[in-house]
């Protein structure tokens, strides 16, 4: 059973991941902190398994129309919360984006109602017997979208021009703007490239959960705080080392201890790594390469 | 001169309009005009919110035939509906508000035991006649008699005997149990199971918890699908139990899911959250939604070709029973709709309402006994999409 609940947890960590690097590509191009991801990933969600339940159309074609949906509710965030609001404030972007996203909760709820939506199973008839563990085929294509994304972003950022001046302008957008790197577009990419993760990870999410809560924006948002807290601000591996942790701590708990010390475990551990290196696990002052 | 002439217009403008505020007020919203108001706690969030979301219809329904049908002695019947948002704290505020604002003349809801329990003391203690069309916790109305009520009987009297012959019928000799441990409906589920399966000398091999509206239970299953039972036990709102449902098949297991009679009572949010993995799912259930009884089935046939529905849920026939009980005791007593007999109206509807007996209503027959209504024990399975009452298990 440890080996089932061993893999259950990486596979939870394998979407947690997705949205916490969407948190901290937004923290290192602006410091600031998008509160509406979440919800952005909610709604790609919901709109992606309702275009799985009522078209005929083909899971990858869902799940792209997810991706393209976070991107451009994440842009639309940015003009509303970001772009016009002064960096003198930077309370007044965590409100605007906490506001944005309770609204699209609010329009979610009013257009398709509050209930939970089933998500369908993809690959329904697929199943891997390894022995000590079973993968069903939805386990299959998320550990294998999430994996996909994450190299892929990775790569990403590493070796393409608009991936260096993304971490050229996280690392001093001053600098990199008097160098000729358009801050601004740099920014409006690394924002939609948030959305695209957020709106990844919803629809994986409800994939792995069976069914999607217009509510779930802001637990989401919660859990990938507390990624990047404990991975460190801006760090692209401490998330994906954190999400993974909180992952296998969270699906531990609940398969021995109790699903309601579940979040309490989390929050101890968090505020151990707070007391213990305030930076997080890889942040800021591990090292300037750790930064995206 | 001029300001303190001004002052006077303005002060008189608004004193005026005051008056006129008040007057509208008096009218729309505390109990003034000329109608008998009955309100409805519902609830928009918790594990039981697609219940109330039914029951909701249900008194709706029953409020749109009596206004069509004249009104109570023709005097219309309104609802005034309220949202506890699943907070024992709120549903504390707005008893009183329901009360001493709005002057209803009785209450209809929560659906829940968690909500009665708070809205039926507070309410008793108001003195509003209450009544839960859901609410099914052993001593739910402990603090809220005379004037609580509950048309669902509890899942200890109605359910025990139902599962404990399912699980001889069946020789079920392994369980395991999945609820909430920190939601007190679904925690009296729990025990409920413990008892039957501890009575019938059924060994729980595995109890697993989680949180009412996680959206995950592939932990809780993979721990459960280790100690191979024979039954899963869903002690879990109807939302609940769906996704765990879908999440057992999805992980390729075939025992059987277990479920009292409210999962019976969320029958149709069971099956939305669940699909095709909720087949076969075994119940109590103290409700036939294809009754054969004539009242019943004329209500049940108005119903289904009035709202859509192939089949009608539980609550919205409990719902549907509760308003109109209300109303046939107000008539009966010949309760005033002015605001100043509200209070001897509630004690008559009160009165009237535990000395009723045998109500033919959408649900069959209700007769209260210490306010608790007495209901069939049935056997319900999940067969293409729904709960159907299992004729064959007498």
């Amino acid at each position: 059973m440890l080996a089932q609940q061993l893999f259950n947890g990486l596979l939870l960590g394998a979407t947690f991941c997705l949205v916490a690097l969407g948190f901290n590509l937004v923290v290192g191009a602006m410091d600031r902190l998008n509160f509406a991801l979440g919800e952005t990933a909610m709604v790609s969600a919901v709109l992606g398994a309702l275009i799985m339940t009522e078209t005929p159309v083909p899971f990858p074609v869902a799940f792209a129309a997810a991706t393209a949906i976070g991107g451009g509710v994440a842009v639309a965030v940015y003009y509303l919360s970001f772009r016009f609001v002064s960096a003198d404030f930077p309370t007044a972007s965590i409100l605007s984006s906490l506001g944005c996203g309770l609204v699209l909760t609010a329009v979610v709820t009013k257009a398709f109602g509050s209930h939970q939506r089933s998500v369908p199973d993809v690959l329904s008839g697929v199943r891997l017997d390894l022995g000590v563990l079973t993968v069903s085929g939805a386990q299959l294509v998320i550990l294998l979208l999430a994996t996909l994304l994450t190299a892929g972003l990775y790569l990403f950022l590493e070796r393409t021009p608009w991936g260096t001046a993304i971490r050229a302008v996280s690392d001093d957008a001053t600098m990199a703007g008097l160098l000729g790197v358009p801050v601004q577009r740099v920014i409006l990419l690394t924002f939609a490239l948030s959305g695209v993760l957020a709106g990844a990870a919803g629809l994986l999410t409800g994939l792995a959960y069976h069914s999607i809560s217009p509510f779930d924006g802001f637990t989401t948002t919660l859990t990938a705080l507390m990624i990047i807290v404990l991975g460190g601000l801006g760090s692209v591996t401490g998330g994906v080392v954190a999400a993974l942790v909180i992952g296998l701590i969270q699906t531990l708990t609940v398969a021995y201890l109790s699903a309601t010390l579940r979040d309490l475990i989390v929050f101890i551990l968090v505020g151990i790594v707070l007391l213990v290196r305030p930076q997080g696990l890889f942040g800021r002052n591990a090292g300037v390469l750790e930064r995206v | 001169m001029i300001r303190a002439g001004t002052a006077g217009r303005v002060t008189a403008g608004l004193t005026a309009a005051t008056l006129v505020l008040a007057a509208c007020g008096e009218g729309s919203g505390s109990g003034g005009a000329a109608v008998y108001r009955i309100g409805l706690v519902t609830s928009s969030a918790g594990p039981f919110a697609s219940n109330a979301k039914t029951m909701e219809a249900g008194a709706a329904y029953a409020v749109k035939l009596l206004n069509e049908a004249g009104g109570i002695g023709g005097t219309e019947v309104e609802l005034v509906k309220v949202d506890s948002q699943n907070n024992p704290a709120t549903t504390a505020t707005l008893i009183p508000q329901l009360a001493t604002k709005q002057k209803v003349l009785a209450i209809v809801g929560p659906v829940d035991s968690a909500g009665c329990e708070v809205a039926c003391t507070a309410a008793n203690k108001l003195k509003v006649p209450i009544v839960s069309p859901g609410a099914a916790r052993p001593g739910v109305l402990e603090n809220a008699r005379p004037y609580g009520f509950t048309i669902a009987q509890p899942d200890a009297d109605n359910s025990t005997p139902v599962l404990t012959k399912i699980v001889q019928e069946k020789g079920l000799k392994r369980a395991a149990i999945i609820g909430d441990e920190a939601n007190a409906t679904t925690k009296a589920q729990a025990d409920l199971f413990r008892s039957v399966f501890g009575s019938t000398g059924v060994q729980v091999v595995k109890t697993a918890t989680f949180k009412s509206g996680d959206s995950s239970f592939a932990s809780q299953v993979t721990s459960v699908a280790s100690a191979k039972p024979d039954v899963l036990a869903l002690a879990a709102g109807p939302d609940d139990a769906g996704r765990i449902a879908r999440e057992v098949r999805s992980q390729g297991q075939t025992f059987t899911l277990l479920g009292t009679g409210s999962l019976q009572s969320g029958g149709a949010a069971y099956v939305a959250a669940g699909g095709k993995a909720t087949e076969g799912t075994l119940a109590a259930a103290q409700y036939d939604p294809h009754s054969a009884a004539p009242a019943a089935k004329a209500l049940l046939d108005k119903a289904q070709a009035a709202s859509g529905q192939a089949e009608i849920p539980l609550n919205f026939a409990y719902a549907f029973d509760a308003v109109h009980m209300i109303a046939k005791a107000i008539e009966e007593k010949g309760v005033k709709s002015d605001s100043d007999g509200v209070v001897k109206g509630r004690v008559a509807v009160q009165e009237a309402l535990n000395g009723m007996r045998n109500h033919q209503g959408m649900a069959d027959a209700t007769t209260f006994k210490d306010g608790i209504a007495q209901r069939p024990q049935l056997r319900a399975v999940v067969q293409n999409g729904k709960f159907v009452i299992d004729k064959s298990a007498g």
